[in-house]
């Protein structure tokens, strides 16, 4: 969530959220569905700037994920126990 | 060649999460192949691809929507046949044992019953009915291995009452899976917000 809460008005797609936080698709898009079921995450097919590719599915906090997000406790990374699949930027 | 390998694998991993996916998950799967294109490394792509394939798969298993529906359908289709052999049964009996003939004659409106009961998604009234059926078969024998008077043909009564236990013990853990299936599904959706 920090990921997509860091640039709120940014779409992001899967893969570069894969690459950013080290999750696997495994792991992200079960929490990617969650959150759209939720109403907190609002995806949509996004054109690419490159012609001739297909569209891609963009993803984005919607204001109440973002309200969600401020709400939650701030992760503390050397007490806290990490998520599984999640990886710590130090 | 081992790298194409990887990338034909993980195209055809992501073809099978599209055609896996549960209704309301379908643009997930979409994005998820669209992804893959974006993807240049194959130990990546294959690794995409696999967790993708787990993902849907755990959705579609999730939703289980293709086994209850497939299972209710059988199971009510096993008790109406069922219902429909008691009842030609009935008609070949009744002659020669009549008392026998309306025993499973009961018994047989009772399958139908049940069988319209799953058509129409009551599985807790099968199941309450497959207990009192199988409670009354097991009676049944337990009266007959004691002092109660015989009754006539008891070897018939015998076979009807040992046959109740098998298939509505069978009744019993369809229904039951069906309905614990059903509830699940409903707590699933509104834990997550949804329609229950």
């Amino acid at each position: 969530m920090q990921a997509l809460a860091d640039a709120p008005s940014r779409w992001r797609h899967g893969y570069d959220l894969i690459k950013e936080t080290g999750l696997k698709s495994g792991t992200l898009y079960p929490i990617l569905m969650r959150l759209s079921d939720r109403g907190l995450l609002e995806a949509q097919w996004l054109e690419p700037e490159q012609l001739g590719k297909p569209a891609r599915h963009a993803y984005r906090l919607t204001a109440k994920g973002l309200e969600f997000y401020r709400e939650l406790p701030t992760l503390n990374t050397e007490t806290d126990p990490i998520p599984y699949g999640a990886q710590v930027q130090t | 060649m081992i790298g194409d390998m990887r990338h034909t694998t993980a195209t055809m991993l992501l073809r099978h999460c599209q055609a896996l996916a549960p209704k309301g998950k379908a643009q997930w799967a979409e994005a998820m192949a669209r992804e893959r294109d974006e993807i240049t490394d194959p130990g990546e792509a294959l690794a995409f691809a696999v967790g993708c394939l787990v993902t849907i798969s755990l959705e579609r298993a999730r939703t289980i929507d293709f086994l209850l529906g497939e299972v209710r359908w059988v199971v009510s289709g096993a008790t109406g046949l069922l219902a429909m052999f008691a009842l030609v049964a009935v008609l070949r009996m009744l002659p020669a044992y009549p008392q026998a003939a309306m025993v499973l004659g009961t018994i047989g409106l009772v399958f139908g019953w049940c069988s319209r009961l799953l058509a129409n998604c009551k599985e807790w009234r099968v199941v309450t009915i497959a207990i009192v059926m199988f409670a009354l078969s097991g009676l049944s024998i337990v009266a007959m291995n004691t002092s109660f008077p015989e009754p006539p043909h008891e070897a018939l009564y015998r076979a009807l009452a040992f046959e109740g236990l098998v298939l509505w013990s069978a009744v019993l853990g369809a229904s039951l899976a069906i309905a614990t299936g059903r509830l699940y599904k409903r707590q699933a959706n509104k834990s997550l917000g949804g329609e229950s």
